[in-house]
């Protein structure tokens, strides 16, 4: 039986953060909108019947709820989806079921719920403990209501407890990251995710930042503020697993795991990704235009080829503290990589890789300008 | 077929007993037709193959003459090349014309006299709006050193801006030829053409020559076809050429057998029994490359060889030498017989095989002046497929050393050891530039900054002028023509010749990268240009050169002292932090964009430079 991950998108917000270009739609307590997210949740428990049925042989052992904001949904609805996984998909004991949460909505009540609807990992989008620096991110909250929410996690019982950063947003210096970071250790955080904040095209943030009504944090500082985060979370106690991920031992999250080491998963919703049998395909499609084609038991489903082959066991091992190793996939895919080896001593000598024998990875220095080292080793190939 | 063109007009010979006419010399006019570029040498020339019926209008492929891709494309003629025409005047009479088209720039003048030499007569053609320009008057005067007739005609009445009464006394009073009665036409309107012919006859005189006397033809053309070998384009002067008759190259003193003899008509060779004095026509000897058939020498008989050659050939050195060399170090072999294949027509391209430490293995390539070099490089590009990365152009200097040896040197990385070196020569040149009086001073300035001296002005006319400066070589062969273009906003045209070497004060620039010095970047130069060159080519490279991973300082240096610096800073943050949902595609397309851009990277020592911005550095565009 292969194992599977299994991704739900939950395109539902109260309303959009203006740097954000993940697909989801403006939802409010009005009772259409209860009646399209009950609509949903049905939608979604009659594919995952359809996609076990198509493709037999399949286990899942992890499953995540991303969106949008999946908390939205409510435990119950939340809860009968993780029935359809559970049911169609034999969900191994021990699983890691993932939910994003966003701190507006959550207390120890709700978080009671989540984990006897069956969570037992919980991601709460805190981005930054500084009020002006919440506020030029346009988050429904503050400081305050993020740490409750940690606290509300934990006192409910959630013993793996992620909590999601950004780093070098407008206002932001290593100096204010530095004290987000001091608060962020008193709290039970088990997990880290610190992305860097990119401004994506067709965001207001573009807009805003062409205009100059925000300003992004000049490349100095965001070097800085990422070598700080990196020194200060290792430091305390907390692995740095991938570019952007640091957890404590055994608190990886496996999900994402899948993501960097080609393992399989299956993403419902639209604008969802999978790669199952070797090939990755998404469903590139509106929520209605996704509703609409499912009536007739269709996807929008859009090919992106095959996946797991030699560059992206490259691309996607080297975001891994540990790398890849070089004679294994000489081995598994019979590709002369000397030049690679010899590349990644180049790099060594300028601080941005190691090598231990034929295993090469990155070094923080490395992981900051990873798409350059990347794409140096591919175009070796 | 000829070899390596993309020729439209087929060549193969045609039975003699088809149309022959008895040689009549006193009926032959052999004519070139001279203009400055886009005067309307070309398109009048068509018009007289259709008058003379040479060509059916049907048929006629404009410009039938200019038979390369590039040459049509450019607007320009490149190579000579000779029509024998037969036309039938209003006295009855049948004429044979032999219209020998010259080359239109500078870089040929060698070819042009040659073509010249062949004649009795030039038709110069003047742009009725333009005047007399640059050319008009060099390529007049070079016909009237060769004692020919010279036929003015005004063109392009039928623009508007035509004056031709302006530009017949313009003709009278600058060249000092009869000019008021010159006939007036348009040769894209088809007006008064047959004026021009009338005058071809009457004024132009016909050869003279004696077919008993020992053989003496001058080759003024050559071209090689795969069958036949390399045909020859001459005008015998005395005596006769036949097939089976043995024959010597009197410059070279290589001996041949004639296998054939015939004229050029429009669109083919005919075949002629012989070819006597004062006729213009091929032969063809089973001859292996055209570096057997030097434009100017004289073609006499083995046997009975004539006691001197013609006079005005020279041996034809190359001006201009640049680095050429493949930018997939894999196609050297394609480079080389690209190389080949060109110089079987094109025996002024002179090359030698080279290596560079940044560039890989190429060669070094001498050509007539800077057009031959943009043709030759635009040729092998587009006729070869070849993707090239191309030296900036250079001339040759001399160099005396403290051992009492002289050498030339057009290669910086030959440069010796300064200590070597006692005094050093570069060529400089007599250059011509006509212009409107209104540019002046801004062209005075360009020559002083160019390092050139002031010899003359003339007037021209109350608002033209003749400058003339002596300028070094190496300050013309980068952009000058260009800047000259853009200060003058197109009205100024420029003429150059080589006139010697003189003593300069000369030190080798190089540029390093990280330290390493890149042996493609290196430039000779004039001492007091290093500095200002060495911060140019150093601000280039900066603003070209992308963000490595780490510093690149970025140095030019004269003798091992830096006297210019830039540093590029590295490259802090290139990262896709977050993962949305598992979406690898879009970060696989992403890096897959960044690998291929890096694959087209060339590593210049620990350094990788694309391949646009190296150029771009090489050329120095403003």
């Amino acid at each position: 039986m292969h194992r599977l991950g299994i991704y739900i998108h939950v395109p539902f917000c109260l309303s959009k953060c203006p740097y954000c270009d993940f697909y989801s739609l403006a939802v409010s307590d009005s009772s259409g909108d209860e009646d399209k997210m009950d609509a949903y949740v049905s939608m979604l428990c009659s594919q995952l019947a359809w996609f076990s049925k198509e493709y037999p042989g399949y286990r899942a052992d992890t499953v995540y709820f991303g969106g949008g904001t999946p908390v939205l949904l409510g435990a119950k609805r939340l809860g009968r989806i993780l029935q359809a996984v559970r049911g169609n998909f034999s969900l191994v004991s021990g699983a890691e079921i993932t939910l994003e949460a966003n701190p507006c909505l959550m207390d120890e009540a709700v978080c009671r719920e989540l984990l006897s609807a069956g969570f037992n990992r919980i991601s709460i989008g805190v981005q930054s403990l500084q009020e002006e620096e919440l506020a030029l991110l346009g988050r429904r909250h503050d400081g305050k209501t993020a740490l409750a929410a940690l606290d509300a996690a934990k006192n409910a019982g959630f013993g793996n407890i992620s909590a999601d950063l950004m780093l070098a947003t407008p206002g932001q210096t290593p100096g204010s990251l530095s004290r987000t970071l001091d608060i962020l250790m008193e709290t039970p955080v088990t997990h880290i995710s610190a992305y860097l904040l990119k401004v994506e095209p067709g965001t207001p943030y573009y807009s805003m930042a062409a205009s100059g009504i925000i300003t992004v944090p000049d490349e100095d500082t965001v070097a800085q503020c990422y070598q700080l985060c990196v020194k200060r979370l290792t430091g305390e106690g907390f692995l740095q697993y991938e570019i952007s991920n640091f957890a404590e031992p055994g608190y990886e999250c496996r999900h994402n795991l899948k993501y960097w080491q080609c393992g399989e998963y299956l993403g419902l919703g639209p604008h969802a990704h999978s790669f199952m049998n070797g090939r990755r395909f998404d469903f590139n499609a509106t929520l209605a235009e996704y509703s609409e084609l499912w009536k007739e038991e269709k996807f929008p489903m859009h090919e992106n080829g095959p996946g797991g082959d030699l560059e992206e066991k490259l691309m996607l091992g080297l975001r891994l503290n540990q790398g890849v190793d070089l004679s294994g996939l000489n081995r598994d895919f019979g590709a002369e990589l000397s030049p690679l080896l010899k590349k990644s001593r180049e790099y060594e000598r300028h601080g941005l890789m190691k090598t231990e024998g034929s295993r090469i990875f990155l070094t923080p220095e490395g992981f900051l300008v990873s798409n350059s080292i990347i794409s140096g080793l591919l175009a070796l190939l | 077929m000829l070899c390596g063109f993309k020729s439209r007009l087929e060549f193969y010979s045609i039975p003699s007993e088809v149309i022959f006419l008895s040689y009549k010399p006193e009926n032959i006019r052999n004519f070139c037709i001279i203009a400055h570029i886009d005067h309307g040498k070309s398109t009048l020339a068509d018009r007289i193959l259709e008058k003379t019926s040479s060509v059916a209008s049907r048929d006629m492929e404009e410009q039938i003459l200019d038979n390369m891709d590039l040459e049509r494309e450019r607007g320009i003629t490149i190579k000579a090349r000779a029509v024998r025409l037969d036309y039938t005047h209003t006295d009855g009479q049948q004429y044979v014309f032999n219209l020998i088209d010259t080359p239109g720039h500078v870089d040929f003048n060698y070819e042009v006299s040659r073509s010249l030499a062949a004649c009795e007569g030039a038709v110069m053609v003047v742009d009725a709006s333009q005047g007399i320009e640059a050319q008009t008057l060099a390529n007049t005067y070079l016909a009237i050193e060769h004692d020919l007739e010279v036929v003015p005609v005004i063109n392009k009445i039928d623009l508007p801006s035509a004056d031709p009464d302006r530009v017949c006394h313009e003709i009278e009073d600058i060249i000092g030829i009869p000019a008021l009665d010159a006939p007036r036409i348009s040769a894209k309107m088809s007006l008064n053409i047959e004026e021009v012919l009338a005058r071809i006859v009457s004024d132009i005189p016909a050869p003279k020559g004696d077919i008993d006397k020992p053989l003496q033809a001058l080759i003024f053309d050559s071209f090689y076809d795969s069958y036949k070998g390399v045909i020859v384009d001459v005008r015998v002067m005395e005596g006769k050429i036949m097939p089976g008759m043995r024959i010597k190259m009197m410059q070279t003193g290589a001996e041949f057998t004639v296998v054939e003899t015939g004229y050029m008509r429009a669109t083919q060779l005919q075949s002629a029994p012989e070819l006597c004095a004062g006729e213009v026509g091929y032969l063809a000897a089973s001859i292996k490359t055209v570096k057997d058939t030097r434009v100017g020498d004289t073609v006499t008989g083995a046997e009975h060889p004539a006691s001197k050659p013609l006079p005005g050939y020279k041996k034809v050195n190359p001006m201009v030498f640049s680095g050429v060399y493949p930018a997939d170090g894999a196609k050297y072999g394609d480079l080389r017989d690209a190389l080949d294949k060109l110089s079987l027509n094109d025996a002024s391209l002179s090359y030698e095989p080279e290596t560079s430490k940044a560039l890989g293995f190429g060669f070094r390539c001498g050509y007539l002046g800077l057009l031959h070099m943009e043709i030759i490089q635009e040729r092998l590009e587009r006729e070869f497929n070849l993707d090239l990365i191309t030296t900036a152009p250079s001339v040759e200097y001399h160099l005396h050393l403290t051992s009492g040896e002289t050498i030339a040197m057009s290669n910086p990385t030959n440069y010796p050891d300064p200590a070597m070196i006692a005094s050093s020569d570069e060529p400089f040149v007599n250059a011509h530039i006509y212009t409107p009086k209104d540019y002046v001073g801004s062209i005075m300035d360009l020559c002083q900054d160019r390092r050139g001296e002031f010899k003359d002005m003339k007037y021209l006319d109350d608002t033209r002028v003749d400058l003339h400066y002596e300028l070094p070589l190496n300050e013309i062969v980068y952009d000058f023509f260009d800047v000259l273009k853009s200060r003058t906003r197109g009205y100024a045209s420029f003429d150059y010749e080589l006139m010697g070497f003189k003593p300069s004060r000369l030190v080798k620039l190089d540029i390093l990268l990280n330290g390493e010095m890149v042996d493609a970047l290196s430039f000779i130069i004039h001492a007091d240009k290093a500095y200002e060159r060495g911060r140019k080519m150093a601000e280039k490279l900066k603003e070209n050169i992308p963000r490595q991973l780490f510093e690149v300082p970025i140095q030019a240096a004269v003798g091992g002292k830096i006297i210019a610096r830039e540093t590029i800073k590295a490259l802090r943050k290139d990262v896709l932090a977050k993962c949305y949902g598992g979406d690898i595609t879009r970060k696989k397309k992403l890096l897959e964009k960044q690998k291929e851009g890096k694959k087209r990277m060339r590593q210049v020592g620990s350094v990788e430079v694309s391949q646009e911005a190296f150029m771009s550095v090489l050329k120095l565009d403003e």
